[in-house]
């Protein structure tokens, strides 16, 4: 509705109501006026009456002169007098009217009609209605005034006891009063009355004006508003229809329903997009009709309906009856009555299936870019056309180290700018600058592309492409792996370009053609052809000798068809053709490479040869160098063996061979056990040795005994050394690969070291006693020379015998003094030419003196022994000795033997004789027991002494006179010596027999007369069968400088020692004697 | 040697360390007419001979303190002296027989050599032979 129309009408009807109210209002106050006024007209009688009363009283009271009748005129003219006081209250217009009530009360006018009166007088009093009243009213008061005077005056004259006349006189003016205010009041009356009738006529015609008026208000206002409802009815309906129209543009159907949602109204198009009739919906209820409550949502919706809210763009899907689902979109809006009270919904519903459909799918699309989106490998980043990243994906902040809680979709991009040179990323520079130069640089209209180096040595590569409504889309890709592996592939291919390059072997590819494909660096020093000269040559015309082209061709042929090759995948050594037409020999390796691509060249062959010209010159020198390497160890006296890890004899020498007797071509490949006949003991011990020497990878050396094939038993040093497996696998921790020999025969060795011994330590014993037995000899000297003084001085008185017993003992001593320094053969000796046979001869009898009965003494000597050189007392007090000794070791009697023979040449240190050899009872040769070797061999462990140097291996001989000694053997068939006792016999002062028994010097006496004498003393003994005692003494002939001094037999000794033990039996026999003969030649 | 028909006495040196052993050869040289004259070592020979003390004979043993009898041959070989020496030792015959070359070597007449003990009558054979000095 208009404004303006609205005003009017709230004018009208505020007139009209202002009329109707008035109307009433006059009515109301008309009558109340009226009524009033008739109330107080009729009041006169009250106050009438009262007056009358009073007057009454009065007179009757100029009658009576009762004080009560005055009382009672008091009383009744307070009627009159309230009223004028109350007028009068009401005419002063500053005071309230309120306080007229009780007087109005008191003049006897009714209480319901006081508040009128007042209200009437006051407002009304001076008006022409009331005026003439109040002014009759006014004169009457004057003479109510004037009666009450003259009451006064009677009362007075009655108390004072007046005359009648007085009294009638007052009485007669109170009548006169009397009647004038009943005139009075009559003109009040009427003039009240006309009042009255005034009002009630002006009442009759106000009221009836202002109904008139009335009428024609509400007759005009009546018009006014129908006219105006007729046209908000048209604009209602206009308003209304346009409405539809909107809702059903904006909506499919449109939809109400009650208090109860029941469904009340539907528009008809809701059929056409159900499918379905509207009564199928309507006075159901929503939820009773189906199909939302699947909607998401729903529960919220119910909630909204039943909490009589909004309902707003709440989407469920119903199927149709072709089963396709149909999406919908209800909006509604509560209605409340106008007293608040719900009353139904009113809305809309919409068929929003494409909407929907295309939501979701947009919906679907949006996702999977956002997936693919934050998926994508690559960082990117959208700016729009005001600068600002509108759009980036997670690996965008990771990949330049934007922190993600910085940033936000919708930033400026120069902020981004700023992060980054503040961050220092574009380098040293002013912020700002930086920031401009940077956005210059990337919002170009072209498409860029920048590098961007992270400050963890990190490259993104962003590509930067403008878009065509302003701004640009920027893709970043973390580029750092694939730099660096394009530079490691470059690096890589650098390597591998150098490693064929640098090569030292040729490395030659070529096609299935046999065409070059490859030539490196090497192959063309190798070959003397240059790399651009044989590309896409035929490789056999370059490098394959004429006389092998064929072959080489066939071979190459044959592996193409049939994939069968003697040489690729393996070494060959063949002969490469030099580009001078030389050949060489060069070591060739073929491996198969994939081709270049698919086409024709699907195969190639790598080649990588070497020149092995020099290694085959190494080869045939290592092989020279071998050979002579055998010929050392075959010239080489020690026995040398290699065999491999399972013992098998893979090389020995000569001596080798001959140790064993076998010939190498017999060991070769054999084991001991196989081709030796060793006996199972020996063996055995001999692989604990090899299992010793390869379990501590360290030579081990033994000492072992063997029986060569000529039956002699020398001793070898055998050292055993593990050949270490470093070859092949080239760790240098390799397995065993061998055992290698080396037996050197010590025999000979064994023995000088044991005589050595042995003379070191007599020459030890020897100077301690040289010692001793000077500063004996020295007091002996005293002694003897003054006893012989003293024996001279008693002559032949008392006491001389006396002086001749000390001296008998100090010539002992001097006589032992002199045999301890023989023994330490610092006594010189007196040698002369000793016939044996027949000192043996002489001594027999003494010897068989010494002996007893119980042992038989013989003596044998070899015809034509030669004399020996010695000094021959030495030579009688040694056999003596020796007799004594071997008497004592057969105190149950025996047989002792002299025996006197040549030695036989060269063997002149036999330390060893068997007892065997003449002594009865010994065992059988051959008997492997010690003691009962051959003659002539030496067994180690037995005692040795001899001439010092002597060499007694390979030098027996038979039975041939020998020139050089004679051995005298002293064998007895006694107890004999065990091993500890015998390796200690020679030792001065050493004895077996009891204390008291032996000086402990006999045999150490004999070994040194022995040696002094230029030859020595040979000693064997068995516990239980005997002991044989040889002394070798020189003969005249082979005795160094028979007439000469000590020193020259030492010399000759010395001389002996350096004979050749190869030399032979002819050297043996020339050795002694020769170096002797011209020793004794030279000497003065 | 006393010349025994004019009954002059010949000088005797006996050089060893052995006081005892000198007064033997004393007991034994004086009566047969030799004046002795005793040193411990060589070395108080030499001040005698320094003081023209000229034994006829000296008794020289080899092993003593301060100067020994190769050192004493060695030095009398040196000196002007010249007469005949016996040798002594109760030691080693190395001793000896070294003496016994050096002093052949320097001219010097070796009479004898005597190994100790030495017998009184070998003693007086040596001082009283024909052929020692002085005769």
């Amino acid at each position: 509705m208009p404004a303006g129309n609205r005003h009017l009408i709230v004018a009208l009807v505020a007139v009209y109501a202002l009329v109707v109210i008035t109307i009433v209002a006059a009515g109301i106050g008309g009558i109340m006026l009226v009524d009033t006024v008739r109330g107080y007209v009729a009041g006169e009688g009250y106050y009438s009456k009262a007056q009358k009363g009073a007057v009454i009283a009065l007179e009757s009271y100029t009658h009576s002169r009762d004080p009560a009748d005055f009382a009672e005129y008091r009383r009744l003219m307070a009627v009159p007098i309230s009223a004028r006081r109350a007028r009068e209250r009401l005419e002063d217009p500053a005071r309230p009217v309120a306080e007229s009530h009780a007087l109005l009360e008191a003049a006897q006018n009714h209480p319901d009609d006081v508040a009128g009166l007042a209200w009437l007088f006051r407002h009304f009093g001076e008006t022409a209605m009331l005026a003439p009243a109040i002014a009759i009213w006014r004169d009457a008061d004057a003479k109510i005034d004037a009666l009450d005077e003259t009451a006064g005056r009677l009362q007075r004259a009655v108390r004072s006891g007046g005359s009648e006349a007085a009294i009638d006189a007052h009485r007669a003016r109170i009548l006169a009063l009397d009647a004038e205010l009943t005139a009075f009041e009559a003109a009040f009356s009427e003039s009240m009355g006309e009042t009255a009738r005034r009002l009630g006529r002006l009442l009759v015609f106000g009221i009836g004006g202002l109904g008139g008026a009335l009428a024609l208000l509400g007759s005009g206002f009546g018009i006014h508003v129908m006219r105006r409802t007729r046209a908000a009815a048209d604009q209602i309906g206009q308003r209304e229809e346009r409405f539809r129209h909107i809702a059903e543009l904006s909506a499919d159907w449109i939809w109400e329903s009650d208090a109860e949602h029941r469904l009340c109204f539907l528009s008809d198009r809701i059929e056409e997009v159900t499918g379905m009739p509207k009564k199928t919906f309507l006075g159901r209820r929503r939820w009773e009709i189906g199909g939302a409550e699947c909607a998401p949502g729903w529960a919220a919706h119910a909630a909204a309906m039943q909490g009589h809210e909004s309902l707003d763009g709440f989407e469920y899907s119903l199927p149709d009856a072709g089963g396709s689902r149909h999406f919908f979109r209800l909006n509604g809006k509560p209605i409340f009555a106008a007293d608040g009270h719900f009353v139904g919904y009113r809305g809309t519903g919409t068929d929003v299936t494409a909407e929907v459909t295309a939501r979701r799918e947009a919906e679907r699309r949006h996702e999977l870019l956002e997936t693919v989106f934050e998926n994508l490998g690559h960082g990117i980043s959208v700016v729009d056309a005001d600068l600002r990243v509108v759009l980036f994906n997670r690996l965008f902040l990771d990949l330049l180290g934007f922190p993600a809680d910085r940033f936000a979709p919708g930033d400026p991009f120069e902020a981004f700018l700023r992060y980054n040179a503040e961050r220092g990323v574009y380098g040293p520079g002013d912020v700002d600058e930086l920031v401009r130069e940077r956005i210059a640089l990337v919002c170009r209209p072209e498409p860029h592309r920048l590098e961007h180096a992270g400050p963890d040595g990190q490259v993104v590569e962003i590509r930067g492409q403008p878009l065509p409504s302003g701004g640009f889309v920027s893709i970043y890709r973390d580029v750092t792996a694939e730099r660096r592996s394009q530079a490691a592939l470059e690096a890589s291919e650098r390597r591998t370009r150098m490693v064929i390059d640098r090569a030292l072997d040729a490395i030659v590819t070529i096609d299935a053609k046999g065409r070059v494909l490859e030539f490196n660096l090497a192959a063309e020093a190798i070959f003397g052809r240059s790399r651009r000269d044989v590309l896409g040559l035929p490789i056999a015309d370059l490098v394959v000798p004429e006389r092998h082209r064929a072959r080489h061709l066939a071979g190459f042929a044959r592996y193409l068809e049939t994939g069968e090759s003697a040489i690729i995948g393996g070494r060959v050594e063949l002969s490469a053709l030099h580009a001078d037409g030389t050949e060489f020999p060069a070591e060739l390796a073929i491996t198969t490479g994939a081709g270049d691509d698919a086409g024709d060249e699907a195969a190639t062959f790598i080649g990588f040869l070497r020149d092995i010209t020099r290694r085959k010159r190494a080869e045939e020198a290592r092989r020279r160098a071998e050979e002579r390497l055998w010929a050392f160890l075959d010239a080489s006296p020690e026995a040398i063996s290699f065999k491999d890890d399972e013992g098998r004899y893979i090389m020995c020498n000569k001596a080798f061979e001959r140790t064993v007797g076998v010939p190498k071509e017999k060991l070769v490949g054999l084991t001991d056990g196989e081709v030796l006949d060793w006996e199972p003991p020996y063996l055995e011990a001999m692989r604990r040795h090899e299992r010793l020497a390869a379990a501590t990878r360290q030579p081990v050396r033994q000492e072992r005994d063997h029986v060569d094939p000529d039956g002699r038993t020398r001793t070898f040093a055998v050292t055993k050394f593990p050949i270490l497996d470093d070859g092949d696998d080239g760790d240098g921790d390799g397995g065993i690969a061998g055992i290698g020999s080396i037996a050197q025969d010590v025999t000979g060795l064994k023995h000088t070291e044991t005589q050595l011994r042995q003379a070191m330590k007599m020459q030890a014993i020897g100077q301690l006693t040289g010692g001793v037995s000077h500063d004996f000899n020295n007091l002996l000297a005293v002694v003897l020379g003054n006893l012989e003084l003293l024996r001279e001085q008693l002559g032949g008185g008392p006491g001389h015998d006396l002086a001749e017993r000390a001296m008998a003992a100090a010539q002992r001593g001097a006589t032992l003094t002199r045999r301890l320094l023989a023994f330490a053969r610092q006594q010189p000796l007196k040698p002369q030419a000793v016939d044996v046979e027949a000192l043996l001869g002489e001594m027999a009898d003494l010897i068989r003196q010494s002996l007893g009965e119980a042992i038989g003494l013989s003596v044998r000597c070899d015809a034509g022994l030669p004399p020996c050189f010695v000094d021959m007392a030495e030579l009688e007090t040694a056999l003596l000795n020796l007799a004594i000794n071997a008497r004592d070791a057969m105190p149950g009697g025996g047989e002792l033997v002299f025996e006197a023979s040549v030695a036989a040449p060269g063997a002149l240190a036999p330390e060893v004789l068997a007892p065997g050899d003449s002594a009865p009872g010994n065992s059988a040769p051959g008997d492997s027991a010690p003691g009962n070797l051959a003659p002539g061999n030496l067994a180690p462990g037995e005692v040795g002494t001899g001439t010092a140097g002597h060499d007694t291996a390979g030098t027996r001989h038979d039975g041939a006179a020998a020139p050089g000694h004679l051995v005298i053997t002293v064998r007895d068939t006694g107890s004999g010596m065990s091993r500890e006792i015998l390796d200690r016999v020679f030792e001065p002062f050493f004895t077996t027999k009891p204390v008291g028994m032996g000086s402990g010097l006999g045999l150490s006496m004999v070994y040194g007369f022995a040696r002094q004498s230029g030859g020595h003393l040979a000693i064997t003994s068995e516990p239980g069968r005997g002991t044989a005692v040889a002394l070798w003494l020189p003969t005249a002939a082979g005795a160094p400088g028979a007439p000469g001094a000590p020193g020259a037999a030492k010399q000759a000794g010395a001389e002996w020692r350096a004979v050749d033990r190869r030399s032979g039996p002819a050297g043996a026999r020339r050795g002694p004697a020769r170096p002797a003969r011209e020793t004794t030649r030279s000497r003065p | 040697m006393t010349d025994r028909s004019t009954g002059t006495p010949r000088l005797l040196a006996v050089v060893d360390d052995n006081e005892e052993f000198r007064a033997i050869v004393r007991a034994v040289a004086e009566p047969i007419g030799w004046q002795v004259s005793e040193f411990s070592n060589g070395a108080e020979l030499f001040v005698g001979l320094a003081r023209d003390f000229r034994p006829e004979l000296i008794m020289l043993d080899m092993v003593m303190p301060e100067m020994d009898g190769i050192e004493t041959i060695a030095a009398l070989g040196a000196s002007s002296v010249r007469c005949p020496v016996i040798l002594m030792t109760g030691r080693l015959p190395l001793y000896t027989r070294t003496a016994d070359q050096l002093g052949r070597a320097h001219g010097i007449e070796i009479l004898e050599i005597l190994q100790k003990p030495v017998p009184l009558a070998r003693l007086r054979a040596v001082l009283g032979h024909p052929a020692a000095p002085g005769r």
